[in-house]
């Protein structure tokens, strides 16, 4: 049987550890940069938050962020469409508007990508009743150093505080920038 | 001259070639010496227990990063996590240019939970709150290349794992009635979110009892055909006559088939006998291996006693069937206790899987160390000195089998303490 010619680059070290490395490295770095560009280029809103508290085993202590743009206004009245996407997990898009101060409240929702306006891109969740529909943006999470989440959790939940969320948008995409504390 | 590094299992086959041709009068007594001389023998401590506390460390050293690193800017995270991983990537390269492929793939296999670590730690470095799933998914795809490439037992076992994790979770969500449920909707979806063993998984158990039933019927083929087919060769057929990685695959999912069945049942009352019957099967496997001298087989029934005996050793498996208001910690620890003492057993008995029973031992040990200490350690310090604790059980499980010092040891079972190369594998 005639055994198959494979150059001797192709057989090196290099090329297989090469070949191991570059999708991992790929992903390691297409991330970040992604980030980078919606936190340098987006827009910016407030968005008011409701915080919980758990602990991520391995990324530490986080908390939970609850916002009140999650819930719709009753004056929205969904569609079919809204079920359809639900069902199949597709993506809404909740239009945004600003108050003088920046914090951002509802304007509409569509299961289309808007053409302009800031727009927060999200997946429609229901629930427990299973009539009522809140949206989650990906946003749920803001990562403090371990064993500070409780006493950030404590702080907040005194109501002398308002917390808002710095959150940059960019084509639906949403990164929080830092968590804003207001007497 | 240059010395040729090869593994123990190939020194001694050569050691007893020699001696044929030297009792035959091919060569001396001399020139056997010299001949066995030209070649070193490989040191390398258990591949598993090795990668397991090298893995540890590193989580270890992740977590202490992670619990710390608020003040950094991000930028300086992102290089060192990249930093990272091309560090551990690299270091596997002049290890296994330097001939030690096992210390080269417990380093792949840290660069593997560098990835996934780093992964999650780009996420929270911009908060992202990502669903495990993804994070999953992302991993199995870029990881992919080094689990083809490396082909080693531990790396296999971790990506199977993680792809097992990854359809369980999927699946749950195709439980989960409502929320990507029907077929159609599945089928509408594109992307990687479509996924195409969604739609297969939950008719695996049915597929499963034809494939019993058709092996049933080979059998009976097989041996109506010929008197000579011993009930033991065929039981080598079914069992062993694949590739070890095919029969770790195929017991992963049929265990995990069952367990699914099991969960289903709406007391629960059905786990703890699978999880006895999972361990008895195991043992029965164990005790055929010996008889009919076959390592993987063994260690399959090594396997499943393990991770039987590893599931009993939550209380939560008893409460389960009892449902009593009570703590089943004695019988939890009690379990452990007839487990471990069956692994120490192979291991003094120079078991031929003896590497991959010190990795269970170690699997418990880390199961306890995690009860006791996980809470009011930090993170960092419990990853760290967990790993150190590893490392030193595979030294001296090293020093204590002789590996590595030319000693007779029992030949070790492909890819637990050596690198498996096999041509034609897979």
């Amino acid at each position: 049987m005639t055994r198959l010619h494979i150059p001797e680059i192709l057989r090196s070290q290099v090329l297989k550890y090469a070949a191991m490395a570059i999708l991992p490295l790929a992903a390691l770095m297409f991330q970040p940069a992604l980030y980078f560009a919606v936190l340098s280029l987006g827009d910016r809103v407030l968005l008011e938050t409701i915080p919980v508290d758990p602990r991520d085993f391995l990324r530490g202590d986080y908390v939970i962020l609850n916002y009140k743009i999650s819930s719709l206004p009753d004056e929205l009245h969904l569609g079919d469409e809204f079920d359809e996407a639900y069902n199949a997990d597709d993506p809404v898009f909740v239009t945004l508007s600003l108050d003088p101060d920046g914090v951002a409240s509802v304007s509409g929702i569509s299961t289309k990508r808007p053409l302009s306006g800031i727009y927060l891109e999200g997946n429609l969740s229901r629930s427990w009743l299973g009539d009522d529909y809140s949206v989650d943006y990906g946003l749920r999470a803001y990562y403090v150093p371990e064993g500070t989440g409780r006493d950030l959790e404590e702080a907040i939940r005194s109501e002398e505080e308002v917390v808002l969320a710095d959150v940059r948008v960019l084509m639906g995409r949403g990164i929080i920038k830092e968590l804003l504390r207001k007497q | 001259m240059a010395k040729n590094i090869i593994s123990e299992a190939k020194r001694k086959f050569l050691s007893n070639e020699t001696r044929a041709w030297a009792d035959a009068g091919l060569i001396t007594e001399r020139q056997r010496e010299d001949i066995l001389g030209s070649y070193l023998v490989a040191k390398h401590l258990p591949a598993v227990v090795l990668s397991l506390g090298v893995a540890m460390i590193g989580i270890g050293i992740l977590c202490f990063i992670a619990a710390n690193w608020q003040v950094l800017p991000s930028w300086l995270k992102i290089v060192m996590i990249v930093g990272a991983y091309i560090g551990s990537v690299a270091a596997a390269y002049f290890l296994e240019v330097r001939g030690r492929p096992a210390a080269s793939a417990a380093l792949m296999l840290l660069s593997g939970f560098l990835l996934m670590g780093g992964l999650a730690l780009i996420a929270q470095i911009f908060h992202i709150a990502g669903s495990p799933e993804g994070l999953i998914l992302t991993w199995l795809v870029v990881y992919a290349p080094t689990f083809l490439i490396v082909r080693s037992v531990s790396i296999y076992i971790l990506y199977e794992i993680s792809a097992l994790f990854y359809l369980n979770i999927k699946y749950y969500a195709f439980l989960s009635e409502g929320r990507r449920g029907g077929f159609e909707h599945i089928l509408g979806r594109s992307g990687l979110a479509f996924h195409p063993l969604t739609l297969v998984y939950p008719f695996l158990p049915t597929l499963f009892v034809i494939l019993l039933a058709g092996v049933a019927w080979w059998m009976w083929y097989e041996r109506r055909k010929s008197d000579l087919i011993s009930y033991e060769s065929m039981l080598k057929r079914i069992f062993v006559g694949g590739s070890s990685r095919r029969i770790f695959l195929s017991n992963f999912m049929i265990l995990n088939w069952f367990g699914w069945i099991c969960a289903m049942n709406s007391t629960g009352r059905t786990v703890l006998p699978f999880v006895l019957g999972v361990m008895v099967i195991g043992a029965v496997i164990s005790f055929e291996a010996r008889r009919l001298d076959a390592a993987d087989l063994s260690m399959q029934g090594l396997l499943c006693v393990g991770i039987a005996g590893f599931a009993l050793s939550f209380p939560a498996i008893w409460d389960m069937y009892h449902n009593y208001s009570r703590s089943f910690l004695i019988e939890a620890i009690s379990s452990s206790v007839v487990v471990c003492a069956y692994l120490v057993f192979r291991i003094v008995c120079r078991d031929r899987n003896g590497g991959l029973a010190v990795f269970l031992f170690c699997v418990f040990l880390s199961r306890w160390y995690f009860d006791m200490f996980y809470s009011f350690m930090s993170k960092s310090a419990f990853f760290i000195s967990g790993g150190i604790i590893m490392l030193a059980i595979a030294y001296a499980y090293k020093k204590w089998n002789g590996i590595g010092r030319g000693k007779q040891t029992p030949p070790v079972a492909p890819g637990f303490g050596e690198i498996q190369r096999t041509d034609g594998d897979d």
